[in-house]
């Protein structure tokens, strides 16, 4: 008994504070990061500045960049330790925020991504089993479609953030963090549009990854009554606002009529419109009608059986496709509400109409097609073919899929 | 020393290089700590010295209060929100700040010293905006800042924020 008593007074001893220091000094969060002397620390511009003002500067930010500015040195570090951001960011209130600071570690996980309503990191692929032998399919988050449910309708269906976001990321890195071909894909007589095909393509151009979705048909078989299908009701949730709609589809009747009235005259060149571009989103329209002939890119035996290809042709700017919340993407993207028998997309949400991206944002920048075309002609997306169909086994090649075989004649035929 | 000119609202300011600039008694009265030293001594003609800030400093200062001679005065309450919103900076103050980051900081300095808080918000908002959307690298980059962190400390760092790299 003696000797239980002595143990739990040790322990009680243990845990008492010791005597307390005249002033108490400020202590830093704990953590051994913390442990640094700042003193120790190489000057800097920054080193001119009182804490009160590296305070005020902290301010401004958000939770992740004072995380990163805590991160350049050994000054900053202390500089930052009153904003706390290490400590902030484990609460889950701020999952967004740590998603945007483990950016900072995503190259070093080619198999992960970070999920921003979670947080955390979570594969990028999962092995299912079935009856007959395992396989993989990407992961999907709940949580993630939940939270973030702006889609952009591409090729007749809804694409989700996280695809954009995959494609990007193995153009940022290598092919292994992600699918850059994914979204490259040519679909044939579409059902619900039966005449028209669609072909879509992706490539990055400064940091941003530019999209191209291609509408085409032969064109003494478009249907008049069929157009209002197409790209000009969803080419961006803003055509209904700024009138766009309606003078695309006044202006494709007119070229339609005057190819068709004097075809001689258009049959080496063709007839182009202006590109119709959205002053509230970064998306631009073009309608082609070109000779048959001079088509670039793939087409679908009925369309070569008329002289003449009608093609509208819509070009995106979905920007770094680094967060969901990047200006470029929400102003694009609608969110999409069942009415149990299909999706329809809702342009306002709630009482507010969609967001746009400020009359300044389209200053000193060059049209989105002409940054695509040239891309297109230019670099990237030759060589990372190439590099895939070094990956295809000879026996496997007459199974690849429409989408790739269109994408590489698309090329060949561009580079001629 | 310089007296105030025949017109009674000039005041004349001696920066820390013994350099003199007049300027009307309103523009000066955007720095707080200009405004409460005039009501205190009074206006007697003497020349108020700023020991903290250099001729070049000080006419940049001087040019953004000029600027802002009619702004209203900020309340509390825009504080809060102007915090909040670090990208919201006038077309006009952009410009004024697209100045070498040694003229930013000082500007920042001298906003500071002089009390001038619409000035002192400008400058760490568009210091801010620098640093947004930026990883450490790229910061260090942009401020010219030498990473002093030895490799061992980095991988310390780097093990304290394994806790969110949950698979």
């Amino acid at each position: 008994m003696a000797d239980f008593k002595s143990k739990l007074k040790t322990v009680f001893d243990s845990l008492r504070p010791s005597t307390p220091d005249v002033i108490a000094k400020p202590q830093p969060p704990t953590g051994s990061i913390y442990s640094l002397h700042p003193w120790d620390a190489t000057p800097s511009i920054f080193n001119t500045l009182p804490q009160e003002l590296l305070d005020e500067i902290a301010s401004h930010l958000p939770l992740h960049s004072i995380a990163n500015l805590a991160l350049t040195n050994r000054h900053m570090l202390f500089g930052m330790s009153y904003a706390d951001p290490f400590t902030q960011l484990r609460d889950p209130s701020n999952a967004y925020e740590r998603a945007e600071f483990l950016r900072n570690y995503e190259e070093d996980y080619p198999e992960l991504f970070i999920c921003h309503a979670c947080g955390v990191f979570h594969p990028r692929r999962v092995t299912m089993h079935s009856v007959f032998s395992p396989y993989t399919k990407m992961y999907k988050c709940e949580f993630h479609d939940k939270k973030f449910r702006q889609e952009l309708f591409l090729r007749h269906k809804r694409c989700s953030w996280l695809t954009f976001h995959m494609v990007m990321r193995a153009y940022r890195y290598t092919p292994q963090y992600g699918n850059p071909y994914i979204l490259n894909h040519f679909e044939k007589e579409i059902s619900y549009i039966r005449p028209w095909s669609c072909h879509t393509l992706a490539l990055p151009s400064n940091g941003h990854l530019l999209l191209r979705e291609r509408w085409s048909h032969g064109l003494h078989g478009v249907k008049k009554n069929k157009l209002q299908f197409l790209l000009f009701r969803r080419a961006c949730p803003h055509t209904h606002i700024t009138g766009l709609e309606r003078d695309m589809q006044i202006d494709m009747e007119k070229l339609i009529d005057q190819v068709r009235m004097h075809p001689q005259k258009y049959v080496a060149t063709g007839l182009k419109s202006e590109p119709y571009q959205c002053r509230e989103c970064p998306t631009e329209v073009t309608i082609d009608i070109k000779p048959t002939s001079l088509f670039q890119g793939p087409t679908t035996k009925t369309q070569r059986g008329f002289p003449f290809v009608l093609s509208i042709t819509r070009y995106m700017d979905v920007g770094e496709c680094k967060s969901p919340h990047e200006r470029e993407w929400e102003t694009q993207t609608v969110q999409f509400i069942h009415c149990k028998i299909y999706w329809r997309f809702c342009t306002q949400r709630g009482n507010k109409s969609p967001p746009t991206l400020g009359p300044t944002y389209r200053e000193h920048r060059e049209p989105i097609s002409v940054q695509f075309e040239r891309q297109l002609l230019n670099s990237s997306l030759p060589s990372t073919l190439d590099m895939s169909t070094a990956r295809i086994p000879v026996q496997a090649a007459r199974r690849v899929s429409d989408s790739f075989r269109h994408s590489v004649e698309d090329i060949q035929e561009v580079t001629g | 020393m310089a007296a105030t000119s025949a017109d009674a609202k000039k005041v004349t300011l001696t920066t820390s290089d013994n350099a003199d600039l007049t300027v009307e008694r309103e523009v000066a009265e955007r720095s707080i700590l200009i405004k409460n030293l005039l009501e205190d001594i009074g206006d007697n003609g003497d020349a108020i010295p700023i020991p903290n800030v250099n001729e070049a400093v000080m006419k940049k200062v001087l040019e953004w209060c000029e600027q802002h001679r009619k702004d209203p005065p900020a309340s509390q309450d825009d504080d809060a929100d102007s915090r909040k919103k670090s990208t919201d900076i006038d077309e006009w103050d952009q410009k004024f700040m697209q100045v070498d980051q040694e003229m930013l900081f000082e500007i920042i300095l001298a906003a500071n010293y002089l009390d001038i808080k619409a000035l002192l918000d400008v400058g760490c908002k568009t210091v801010a905006n620098m640093i947004k959307g930026k990883s450490p690298d790229e910061i260090r980059k942009t401020f010219n800042i030498q990473n002093d962190f030895t490799p061992e400390e980095e991988d310390q760092i780097r093990r304290e924020n394994e806790w969110a790299e949950d698979r």
